[in-house]
């Protein structure tokens, strides 16, 4: 079903969309339950999960400092100004997302952290950059290297890592990156060398080759990276435990080219997708154990991030309704509503949202006006 | 009424952000005025989808939009060079051999172009709305000819790979273009009518686009990217950038 004048053009006849949806949302809301029993995991029917109303219209649009929504019955906080900034991540105690920012007009942006308890941007770097899992250091690019700097005390060094994303271990003692191969546009034929250092860059070493895939993050225990591809041009392909002590790589499971596999914060889950495979029993979503030990398809397909270990929120890709989020528990086979679209409105833009650390807040930037919005989430 | 307004700004030339900033405010002031909320005026998009079925990993998926994109800017001295350095379609990931409709009422114009790129098939479709659309990465050359006409939902071709193998990334590049010269390309989001936020929460990752530091926000959304002209100089050369290209 299309709905005419949805998101189809600018952020003003947006705005007047999402009245419309609002209205169908209450029209097809009795036909929600029987859509949302059809998943495999049985997914339950909505829960009270925030107060009546449209969320995004009930607060003040204002320039300036952020004027935060409190948390309460809402659940839903604003916590910039519209157009104000790009949202990046969180500090790693939850207590602020990390936005792309101008600290005074005509300066470069820098990394800033807005509070979720109100008052000034601060800044945390002074020019864009990523953080380690713990904060503790930034990581910009530097040529062929990338420069790590201690935020405590400032100290800096650089690894040679090819110019490549390092992706640093949770316990922040280890950095792993991949090397790409030059001049080969097949992405199922190209080379990705697996690499792993201290996070000094000392005892830098190779892991092993992927043909097509790449490296995805560290497993639980730090033991392992978990990556994608082919060991051999002509062997199995799927998604492989690479372990840090030599041994053979192990193939967790035989899956042709998954899609936008994101690890755990642990390493302890895979979350990845399979489209277009010709089997419409392997395409969808599905979780797996980073010790091969179980796999599950996650129904209905959507959009998702992990919360915690084994705890996968999901917003399933339907037609009829607004956006409503899951949290999901494949352990358990379980998943449970936490948001109802007819309470909360969730105007995911560029299916660009981040949960917080800790797991209890989901920040996005609103195509309705711009803004960043952080989303209390309801215990299930 | 904003949508002629939001035109207007763009052209002038004002930023997003502080046009968005400023019409926001507006909105504020009136719904203190106004009682009730004025009723909602839809601007209809003109074009439909390039597909019937509706989005799914069994079906097609939004692959990459239109718009200063991070995949575009990597390539934007080379790839994208031609197109201002953005990526100046629409990808749509699709199996092999999906039919691809067309997405309004009009008149083929040139089948298998070897100007416009997007092989090894092609075909542009001029609308009498002033637009053309380019069909790309067709896996065989269409069965329509120049002067055939169309309506919108027809088949005009089916989904190829621009790397001849069916396997390794087959899907439709969509261009909506000027017409009758094609030399301008614009964004399709606001031109097709389609839940397009809905169609990108899909899998793990955003839709990341470049980010310049010297104004952050400029070109990060969907619905907000710029048009182009074929062969002008590069939008997106940015002195300080993120994400890096790593």
């Amino acid at each position: 079903m299309r709905r005419p004048g949805r998101l189809t053009g600018n952020l003003a006849s947006r705005r007047t969309a999402a009245a419309i949806g609002v209205i169908a949302v209450l029209i097809l809301a009795p036909f929600a339950g029987d859509w949302l029993g059809s998943g495999a995991l049985g997914l339950s029917p909505p829960v009270e999960a925030a107060s009546p109303g449209f969320g995004l219209r009930s607060t003040v649009v204002g320039a300036g400092d952020p004027t935060p929504t409190p948390i309460g019955l809402q659940g839903l906080q604003r916590v910039t100004e519209p157009g104000c900034c790009v949202l990046t991540g969180w500090l790693p105690d939850s207590s602020a997302i990390l936005v792309l920012a101008e600290p005074k007009p005509e300066a470069a942006a820098g990394l800033m952290a807005v509070a979720l308890a109100g008052g000034p941007r601060t800044i945390v770097w002074e020019r864009p950059a990523s953080l380690s899992p713990d904060g503790g250091l930034a990581l910009e690019p530097a040529g062929d290297r990338v420069r790590l700097t201690r935020r405590s005390d400032g100290k800096s060094w650089t690894i040679a890592n090819a110019g490549r994303e390092p992706r640093v271990s949770p316990s922040g003692t280890l950095v792993a990156w991949d090397s790409v191969s030059k001049g080969i546009s097949h992405p199922d034929v190209r080379e990705h060398a697996l690499w792993v250092a201290e996070i000094t860059g000392t005892k830098a070493r190779k892991l092993a080759t992927v043909i097509g895939g790449g490296l995805v993050g560290w497993a639980e225990g730090e033991t392992a990276v978990i990556a994608t591809g082919r060991i051999s041009a002509t062997g199995q392909e799927g998604i492989w435990a690479i372990a840090l002590d030599g041994s053979a790589p192990r193939l967790l499971h035989q899956v042709h080219r998954p899609r936008d596999p994101v690890v755990s914060p642990g390493g302890g889950w895979l979350a990845f997708y399979a489209a277009f495979t010709g089997d419409r029993g392997q395409n969808g979503l599905w979780v797996l154990r980073t010790d091969g030990t179980s796999l599950s398809k996650v129904t209905p397909f959507g959009a998702y991030r992990w919360r915690a270990e084994g705890r996968l929120l999901l917003i399933p890709m339907m037609e009829a309704l607004s956006p409503a989020l899951f949290d999901v528990d494949p352990a358990a086979g379980r998943a449970v509503q936490l948001t109802d679209p007819q309470r909360t409105s969730l105007p995911i833009s560029n299916n660009d949202w981040l949960v917080s650390p800790d797991g209890k807040r989901v920040a996005f930037t609103s195509w309705v006006d711009g803004a960043i919005w952080v989303l209390a989430l309801p215990t299930p | 009424m904003f949508s002629v307004a939001d035109r207007a700004a763009r052209h002038a030339g004002v930023p997003m952000a502080v046009w968005r900033l400023g019409r926001a405010l507006a909105l504020a002031s009136l719904a203190l005025i106004l009682p009730l909320p004025a009723a909602p005026q839809a601007e209809p998009a003109p074009f439909r989808l390039p597909f019937t079925d509706p989005p799914g990993p069994d079906t097609w998926l939004l692959a990459q939009p239109y718009g200063n994109t991070v995949f575009a800017y990597r390539a934007r001295a080379s790839t994208y060079w031609a197109g201002q350095g953005i990526h100046f379609g629409v990808d749509f990931d699709a199996p092999c051999g999906t039919p691809v409709v067309a997405i309004g009422d009009g008149v083929v114009v040139t089948v298998d172009s070897p100007y416009h790129g997007a092989g090894p098939h092609n075909l542009i479709i001029d609308h009498p709305n002033g637009y053309g659309s380019l069909y790309g990465h067709l896996r065989q050359r269409s069965s329509l000819h120049i002067g055939d006409r169309v309506r919108a939902g027809d088949v005009v071709g089916l989904t190829g790979d621009p790397d001849l193998t069916c396997a390794s990334r087959p899907h439709l590049h969509l261009e909506i273009r000027s017409a009758p010269r094609h030399d301008h390309a614009y964004n399709p989001i606001p031109l097709i009518q389609a839940d397009w936020e809905r169609i990108a929460l899909a899998g793990g990752l955003p839709q990341a686009f470049q980010i310049d530091a010297r104004n952050p926000v400029q070109w990060t959304e969907m619905v907000d990217q710029p048009s182009i002209k074929f062969g002008e100089t590069l939008l997106n050369n940015y002195a300080q950038t993120w994400p890096p290209d790593w």
